[in-house]
């Protein structure tokens, strides 16, 4: 599959793919092997020869962040076929719908469940689970979510490499949003979450923070996760989509009973962060510095 | 110029015992060369269409350091062709470099913003046919906003703005123009010193950190008044070294400068007073109006410009279309307005605060009235320099005021031109601002464990305050910021004050005020003057932010009479300095006008007063406050008791003026008083204070606690260095300000009791040696020598003659009646 990534090879648009498909030529290696393959000059040091090896290298090497950098949008389905064990799912929940609202939730599912991160709890802690991620896999992302991590916790753009699963199933034909695509291939959520949508979010948010209801806070939870169990499900059989083949029977789908019945906000995970700053060497009080510190406090505690 | 002739006749005429001085200021020459031989020719069209075939020598060399690179900093004074200067080589520059391209200008008010979008637009528009030029600031519409980032080449701000709008949003929307940024202008850099500076430039040291992430390098272009250190200045501020440019090639005509006293007059019982400079001032505008010479009269006070503007058209209804009032609080189409009708010449009279000090175009005039000392050399001159672009000839009047700065002045006019102008101070280093900012910093990049722009002592310890609060967490090899907010939100660079008071008359806004001066002229009650009308205070809202007048028709203004109490709240360090308790600590600063005094317009009558009701304006600072050893107290008591006051007093007034250069602030980011608290009933104690004037400290007193030795050895320096005789505003003036207590007046102002018991003071401080002050009567001052002009014979006999015409016919009306 990952070797029938073509578009991103020199001289190969999706014209000239058809006609190659025509021919049976469907992978790096029919291309490599086929002698008469009437390409201009597919000799060992041709631009085209070069671009098949490097892909196959990188494919060989499992650089996921390569291909993903590399390969054309339309052959991204390929790296999430191969890999969507190692992908970390993620979708994140906002206290509104304005640009500069804040994150209240971030939902992270993987092979080793689904964690949450839940604002003036652990929220921070995603940032750990960001950096033992090999693959992220969302849907928006590219324009949403991770500009709003990198907006809230004030890192520089995350560089692991990122799969956005919108422009997949554009590519796929599905075009919309994630609720339509469920909708298009049957794929039905648990009913307490049925009909629920972004704005709802918000809300259960603030009514939450209001009130204090756990099972408002439950809800959240659910619905983002539910966007995550969804994101997982698609990735599980991109393939088959991709094809026009999907497979059905997803309204009963093993994956749903993994959502959490109660918030299920684990403890945060130590920081192993080893940071050698200048400040670091500075040790010891002196009288300048205890002013300075006691300066500080008292403007923090005017606000 | 016939007509200037005819308002310094006036002048001379009517006030020649009162002129104390005339000093004529010789004309200087133009310094010209030729148009670079390089400069575009479509610039070069644009500058010939306007008539300039030549430029200034200092305009040319801009030219040529602007375009080699270099960071340039142009010393200038007001209207010499600075915009010019930098615009010109940038110009170019845009017009022959390949793109990318950008310029960000800085001007330290929206106002001046404004009036230089239209000076620069118009040239650049001209040359080069493009617009891509926009002002980024607080007025800026929010639809307009995104177009500026998205288009503009060309970007007017002002740090307030580059600090909390674009720095925060440099990887977003302000990315583009930032990794284009190619220069950097920065007008009136002068204005940049002390508290303010000191924020500002860690404002600077952000933008370049951004600047390097986006892979810009710009140059920096400053224009700066004089200052006593112009290169140091912008060094400080910038961290890099600077060419100076400080030859100015503008020609100047003959300058003549008179010093006028207004008269000494006794009231019915016989107490002495000094008539105010409106005694001379209402005469010599409507005169100059009249003759339709061009003229600025500066005041001190945005109200005393109302009351001036209305004295000088009252009853006058001819020229009060001529003449107009300028000052902070009006509106900003209204200000637009005045600044139009003055360069287009509807009005050729304007009265203003230092609001025009600075260099917004409003084109030539020919006569500059002071109505007071501004307060500093600097500011005299800048104001001073307002006349004499382009006529023959200029004048330049100071009417000094019944305050012993003004009086020691006008009776010594040599001062005026012989003091050096006052040095521009800050420390990017400070390490309480520089707290403020790395926040700031990490939010807008996370703090790598090498910076370029910030390093240091103070910049590692504030990093570690900041990591222990977790205000910045770790992150990889850096610290993030760790907080959900906007930090620059909560940094003031401009001390306390960052709101309006609004001023309702009915549902319409009419001005606007901050909240310390509204506490100072619009409670209850006040009259409140606006573009010469009057409006009493219904209502201060200061939560609301609000206030509401109406219109009255009264013949009184008000001033509010202030209270100050200082105490020590938090005492951190107590010691003994020969004999002198000495503490530093948290100091509440605690000021509230008490009452207000009504005011008869013309006769300054006081015709009654009423209480102000208003919550005080206080904040906490650190200080430290001094109180003179209990030997040299019973020393001088048993000699005067008034000495120990005029002592304390005179070091008050002489520590607030070097204490800024030992802790490189600026003069208003520290002061000093002097308070008295009662120790157990009957017996009060007096302290001098020194603390910062800014909510929470910024470690000025704090330095000055530490080299308080070498300060009070800098004043003793001072005093005894100085070539007057009996005490002056460089070394302490006979009556330093804060004085009010009669008896203590009445010793000092006739005495040079001020500088010898601050000397006695400094003495017992420093070498813990007793010395009596040798207190002795000063002579008064000299009479005028200015002789009166003769008189114009024709005219007299013509105003004779006519007087007598207008009498018969006034008695013919009356017999037909």
């Amino acid at each position: 599959m990952i070797d029938g990534a073509l578009l991103h090879l020199p001289g190969i648009g999706p014209e000239k793919r058809r006609a190659l498909y025509q021919r049976g030529i469907h992978t790096w290696s029919d291309l490599l092997d086929e002698e008469e393959s009437g390409l201009p000059g597919l000799a060992a040091a041709s631009p085209l020869a070069e671009a098949i090896h490097e892909s196959r290298r990188a494919a060989g090497n499992g650089d996921i962040g390569w291909m993903v950098r590399r390969f054309h949008r339309a052959d991204h389905w390929r790296i999430l076929d191969r890999y969507h064990r190692e992908a970390t799912f993620i979708d994140i929940e906002t206290d509104g719908l304005e640009a500069d609202s804040r994150i209240t939730l971030i939902i992270c599912f993987n092979g080793d469940g689904i964690r949450t991160y839940v604002q003036g709890r652990n929220l921070d802690d995603v940032l750990d689970e960001l950096d033992r991620t090999r693959l992220f896999v969302s849907f928006n992302g590219a324009s949403f979510d991770l500009p709003r991590i990198e907006n809230a916790f004030r890192i520089p753009p995350i560089s692991i490499p990122h799969i956005d699963l919108r422009w997949v199933m554009t590519h796929a034909g599905f075009q919309g949003g994630l609720k339509s695509i469920e909708k298009k291939l049957g794929i039905t959520r648990p009913r307490d979450l049925v009909g629920s949508d972004g704005a709802e979010a918000v809300w259960l948010w603030n009514r939450w923070k209001e009130t204090g209801n756990p099972e408002l806070l439950t809800k959240l939870i659910r619905y983002c996760a539910a966007d995550v169990v969804t994101l997982r499900i698609l990735a599980e059989n991109i393939a088959g989509i991709v094809d026009g083949t999907p497979p059905q029977g997803f309204d009963n789908h093993p994956l749903w009973q993994l959502l959490p019945e109660e918030p299920d906000i684990r403890p945060p995970v130590p920081v192993q962060n080893q940071v050698l700053h200048p400040a670091e060497a500075e040790t010891g009080t002196d009288p300048a510095e205890e002013r300075l510190r006691r300066h500080h406090r008292r403007r923090k505690a005017q606000g | 110029m016939a007509n200037m002739d005819k308002v310094t006749g006036f002048l001379e005429r009517t006030y020649h015992k009162q002129i104390r001085a005339h000093h004529v200021l010789e004309p200087e020459e133009g310094d010209y060369t030729d148009l670079p031989a390089n400069l575009h020719p479509k610039l070069r069209t644009a500058l010939e269409q306007d008539g300039i075939r030549s430029l200034y020598r200092h305009q040319g060399e801009a030219f040529n350091a602007i375009l080699g690179g270099r960071d340039t900093v142009l010393v200038s004074r007001t209207a010499s062709g600075k915009t010019l200067s930098f615009f010109l080589p940038i110009l170019h520059d845009y017009m022959t470099a390949e793109p990318p391209f950008s310029v960000m200008l800085l001007y330290p008010t929206k106002a001046l913003s404004r009036d230089q979008e239209n000076t620069l637009g118009r040239l650049m528009h001209t040359a080069t046919e493009s617009r891509k030029m926009g002002t980024f600031d607080g007025d800026t519409p929010r639809e307009e906003r995104q177009t500026i980032q998205r288009v503009a080449d060309f970007v007017i701000t002002n740090p307030d703005m580059l600090h909390a709008g674009i720095l925060p949003n440099h990887h977003r929307g302000w990315k583009s123009f930032l990794s284009r940024l190619k220069y950097i202008v920065i007008d009136e850099v002068h204005t940049y010193r002390g508290a303010f500076g000191s924020h500002v430039s860690n404002v600077f040291r952000r933008l370049l950190r951004v600047c390097e992430m986006h892979g810009s390098r710009p140059v920096f272009v400053c224009s700066s008044a004089t200052v006593g250190n112009p290169g140091a200045h912008v060094e400080a501020l910038f961290h890099r070294p600077f060419e100076v440019i400080a030859k100015d090639g503008a020609p100047r005509p003959q300058r003549d400068l008179y010093f006028v006293n207004p008269p000494l007059m006794k009231t019915a019982g016989s107490a002495v007073y000094r008539k105010g400079p409106g005694s001379v001032s209402v005469k010599l505008l409507r005169t100059a109006a009249e003759q339709g010479v061009r003229t600025i009269c500066f005041c001190r006070a945005r109200q005393e410009v109302e009351r001036l503007y209305r004295a000088v058209t009252d009853g006058r209804p001819d020229l009060a279309g001529r003449i107009k009032p300028y000052r902070g609080g009006l509106l900003p189409n209204e200000r637009r307005e005045l600044e139009r009708s003055l360069f287009d010449g509807t009005i050729n009279t304007i009265i203003s605060t230092n609001a025009l000090e600075l260099g917004i175009d409003i084109g030539d005039l020919d006569l500059c009235i002071l109505s007071g000392h501004p307060g500093t050399i600097a500011s005299f001159w800048q104001q001073a320099g307002r006349v004499g672009r382009k006529a023959s000839r200029a004048v330049i009047v100071y009417i000094a005021k019944d305050t012993p700065i003004d009086q020691y002045l006008v009776t010594h006019p040599d001062f005026i031109t012989r003091a050096a102008v006052e040095e521009a101070w800050l420390n990017a280093d400070n390490p309480y601002i520089l707290l403020q900012h790395i926040p700031c910093a990490a939010h807008e990049y996370p703090l790598r464990p090498e910076e370029s722009a910030f390093s240091g002592k103070a910049y590692n310890l504030a990093v570690k305050i900041l990591s222990d609060d977790k205000t910045i967490v770790p992150y990889h090899d850096c610290y993030r910021y760790a907080l959900q907010d906007y930090p620059a939100r909560g940094v003031n660079l401009r001390g306390m004050t960052d709101y309006n008071v609004d001023i309702y008359c009915g549902s319409e806004v009419i001005g606007e005020i901050d909240p310390i001066g509204a506490r100072g002229t619009l409670y209850k009650d006040a009259i409140y003057q606006h573009l010469g009308r009057r409006y009493m205070s219904m209502d201060l809202d200061l939560d609301k932010k609000l206030c509401r007048v109406e219109e009255v028709n009264v013949d009184y203004y008000t001033e509010a009479v202030w209270e100050k109490r200082l105490e020590m709240t938090d005492v951190e360090t107590e010691g003994d300095v020969r004999g002198a308790q000495l503490k530093f600590g948290y100091v509440h600063v605690n000021s509230q006008p008490k009452l207000y005094k009504k005011i008869r317009e013309r006769s300054f009558e006081n015709i009654g007063y009423g209480p102000i009701t208003l919550p005080p304006f206080e904040y906490d600072t650190t200080g430290l406050s001094l109180v003179p050893p209990a030997e040299w107290k019973s020393r001088m008591a048993g000699a005067d008791r008034r000495y120990i006051g005029a002592a304390l007093f005179g070091l008050s007034y002489l520590l607030c003026r070097t204490a800024p250069s030992l802790c490189m602030a600026d003069a208003k980011d520290i002061e000093t008083d002097v308070s008295s608290h009662e120790l157990e009933p009957q017996t009060w104690q007096s302290a001098l204070y020194l603390y910062d004037a800014h909510e929470g400290g910024v470690g000025y007193a704090e330095k000055i606690h530490e080299k308080l030795d070498e300060a009070l050895r800098l004043c003793r320096e001072i005093i005894d260095g100085c070539e007057c005789e009996n005490g002056c505003p460089s070394c302490v003036p006979p009556l330093p300000p804060g004085v009010n207590d009669e008896e203590l007046e009445e010793l000092l102002i006739e005495s040079n009791a001020a500088v010898q018991c601050s000397r006695s003071l400094l003495q017992a401080l420093i070498e813990g040696e007793i010395l009596l002050p040798e207190v002795s009567q000063i002579r008064r001052p000299l009479p005028s020598d200015i002789a009166p002009p003769p008189e114009d014979e024709e005219e007299v006999r013509l105003t004779n003659r006519l007087t007598r015409a207008s009498q018969i016919l006034k008695s013919k009306r009356e017999r037909e009646h």
